[in-house]
């Protein structure tokens, strides 16, 4: 291609130096750019029980406490969530064989004790659920883990983005007078997707 | 329950302790025994707010897994972990706020 014999040993010198040199100083620079920009994260909730509310709003407060921008996409289920009042949020026990069942109360022995109830007594006894919500209601209190709506109002206070699914709105026929004012906004995936790509870490839960 | 060090309401006073170096330093101390992750360190950061660039806060923790994760807060948030210790099962942080 016209090029001199001194050219062509140039460019091969050139480039060698360059794989020498390169990786090193791209990692270093990598490094630096990783240590200045503030970490983002965002979640897809997608679940409106009281044992899944807390994996979204434990993790969304945390990273808003290490100083990372955070945003949460609500949707399906997961729009319960952002109801103005979500102390009735329950949980069942109902076909979830993970779930322990102990009692929140009554000496050491009783409280040890795992309760095998089969799924044919948990369905078809009326208040189940509700007894079981009281339940782990109580074992939460008893352990110190904080309550849905205290994780929420640190999510709110610490400036984590709330974001409805319009599209769940419109599907359950809530209005947007149902959820906290705090929401900023009912969107669809298009506007999501383009926030997940952005962020270091992105969740569905 | 956000107490300064004399035990006063956090909105009282400061109190004013000798670091090592002989400079007063503001110390705020947060009781956050008996709660579990992520309490202790959303409170942790609430009352660094409230501590002056430089100042002292004591965190007084039951829950184990707050060792690491004081660290990684630490770590995350730029600022210092003076020192980490436990007596019985009380783990006990002092965070200097640096920024």
């Amino acid at each position: 291609m016209g090029m001199t014999p001194d050219t062509a040993l140039l460019d091969d010198l050139i480039k060698r130096r360059l794989d020498e040199i390169l990786p090193q100083k791209l990692e270093e620079k990598l490094a630096e750019l990783r240590e200045k920009k503030t970490a983002s994260m965002t979640i897809i909730a997608t679940k409106g029980t009281l044992d899944w509310a807390y994996p979204p709003f434990i993790l969304a407060s945390t990273a808003a406490a290490l100083g990372w921008n955070v945003s949460m996409f609500f949707t399906f289920y997961g729009l319960n969530l952002l109801k103005k009042d979500i102390s009735d949020l329950k949980v069942s026990p109902l076909g979830n064989p993970g779930m322990p069942m102990k009692m929140p109360f009554g000496p050491d022995w009783f409280r040890g004790i795992n309760w095998n109830i089969p799924n044919v007594i948990e369905a078809g006894v009326p208040g189940f659920e509700s007894l079981a919500t009281v339940l782990m209601k109580q074992t939460i209190q008893n352990k110190g883990v904080a309550s849905i709506p205290e994780l929420r109002s640190a999510c709110v206070e610490a400036g984590v983005n709330l974001i409805g699914c319009q599209m769940t709105v419109d599907l359950f026929g809530f209005t947007h007078g149902d959820f906290i004012p705090e929401v900023k906004e009912y969107v669809g995936a298009a506007t999501f997707l383009p926030m997940a790509r952005d962020a270091d870490v992105s969740l569905f839960i | 329950m956000l107490r300064w060090a004399h035990g006063q309401e956090w909105s009282a006073h400061p109190v004013f302790r000798l670091s090592n170096r002989g400079i007063p330093v503001t110390t705020a101390v947060l009781d956050a025994k008996g709660l579990s992750c992520p309490l202790p360190i959303l409170k942790a950061k609430k009352a660094l707010q409230g501590v002056p660039a430089g100042g002292l806060l004591e965190i007084y923790a039951t829950d184990p897994g707050a060792v690491k994760d004081f660290e990684a807060f630490c770590r995350a948030t730029r600022n210092e972990l003076v020192a980490s210790s436990r007596e019985g099962n009380v783990f006990k942080f002092v965070i200097r706020r640096l920024n």
